[in-house]
């Protein structure tokens, strides 16, 4: 295949205008629910992020760019392939949340008291937190992403408590802490390769500008609703 | 400008009796008040555990002080300081919650998840 050609099949795939309406819906859908992004839906929300990059700069060169954004995409979701197989985790997972799922629509459909299926998915949860537990220790030791692992730990609670769509957004919430970072790897490394600021070396400046800057307002806000009081 | 959220705090003076303080928190299920004095410069923090200690100690609610029995000299949060500072603080501390002063002025408080998001987002701008 000529280097025109081959430029021209990443364009057609990577160029956000050629995505229909329907495959964007779906698109932005998997990041928050089901398995998260795929290798596709990675690339074109990345050519998206990264788009000046791809601009001022001659064909072969943007072509040899596209290449690289490929090659670092498919790398970090190398990297992390194992940390996404697990059989037994994504059988008790899945089981679950299901289970959870079509005990809450029951429990609605039968009118019965919050505190009766409630008490379910909250088994239901902990045997899929239970099963989590090894790939999560596997997938810090090779990634030390605190915050993914923060927001996936707050997330928990949060999606214990929220009847039918909670099972729904917790199942393949692992997937999608994995697929972000293997995202945010792969955004890295090209930052890196164009010679632009880097995640990593954004975050520590931003570490030391004055709190000030990072707040909205010096006024206090009132407790954010639902929030648990007695969490302050 | 960046979208950390300052949260209003409950606060009283060192003065107030203890009674009517575990009043209060009982009432707005909260754990912790902090203290201030006329300048509204940050004196100290009673938490439901001073409370608890009071009990255990037998001693009258109604006659002892905040004063008496709240932790002084705490870690704060400057906003004139680096966010980095505040990381660090939030760490040794090992809370979630910390109290934020402006000018020597006690403003809120603000969670260690909303300045990580915070940093988090202001690196993706």
């Amino acid at each position: 295949m000529s280097l025109g050609s081959k430029m021209a099949n990443l364009e057609d795939k990577l160029d956000s205008g050629n995505e229909t309406l329907l495959h964007k819906a779906v698109r932005k859908a998997r990041e928050y629910l089901g398995n998260g992004p795929t290798r596709e839906d990675m690339l074109i929300s990345l050519k998206k992020d990264l788009r000046t990059h791809f601009e001022g700069v001659d064909e072969v060169e943007r072509a040899r760019r596209y290449s690289k954004l490929e090659a670092y995409v498919d790398g970090a979701i190398a990297k992390y392939d194992d940390n996404l197989k697990g059989i037994g985790r994504k059988i008790v997972g899945r089981g679950s949340m299901g289970t959870a799922f079509a005990n809450d629509i029951y429990s609605l459909y039968s009118k019965a008291p919050f505190m009766n299926f409630s008490a379910a998915s909250y088994v239901l949860f902990g045997a899929k937190t239970l099963a989590e537990v090894p790939a999560v220790v596997r997938y810090m030791a090779k990634s030390h992403d605190w915050y993914g692992l923060l927001k996936f730990a707050v997330m928990k609670p949060i999606n214990y408590l929220i009847p039918i769509l909670g099972p729904a957004i917790e199942s393949g919430s692992f997937e999608r802490m994995v697929k972000t970072r293997a995202r945010y790897e792969a955004k890295d490394r090209f930052l890196e390769m164009v010679g632009a600021e880097t995640g990593k070396e954004k975050m520590k400046r931003i570490v030391k500008k004055p709190f000030r800057d990072l707040v909205d307002s010096v006024k206090p806000h009132g407790m954010p609703s639902g929030q648990p009081a007695y969490a302050f | 400008m960046g979208n950390v959220k300052i949260i209003k705090a409950e606060v009283c003076s060192g003065d107030e009796c203890i009674k009517d303080i575990a009043r209060e928190m009982s009432s707005k299920k909260i754990r912790r008040f902090y203290v201030v004095n006329d300048k509204k410069e940050l004196e100290g923090v009673v938490t439901t555990v001073d409370l608890i200690k009071v009990i255990v100690d037998n001693k009258d609610s109604t006659k002892v002080k905040v004063r008496d029995i709240m932790t002084k000299k705490i870690k704060y949060i400057d906003l004139d300081g680096s966010v980095e500072d505040a990381l660090e603080i939030m760490n040794e501390l090992k809370t979630f919650v910390c109290p934020v002063v402006d000018k020597g002025k006690f403003v809120g408080i603000v969670s260690y998840q909303d300045i990580i998001q915070g940093v988090v987002s202001e690196s993706r701008k």
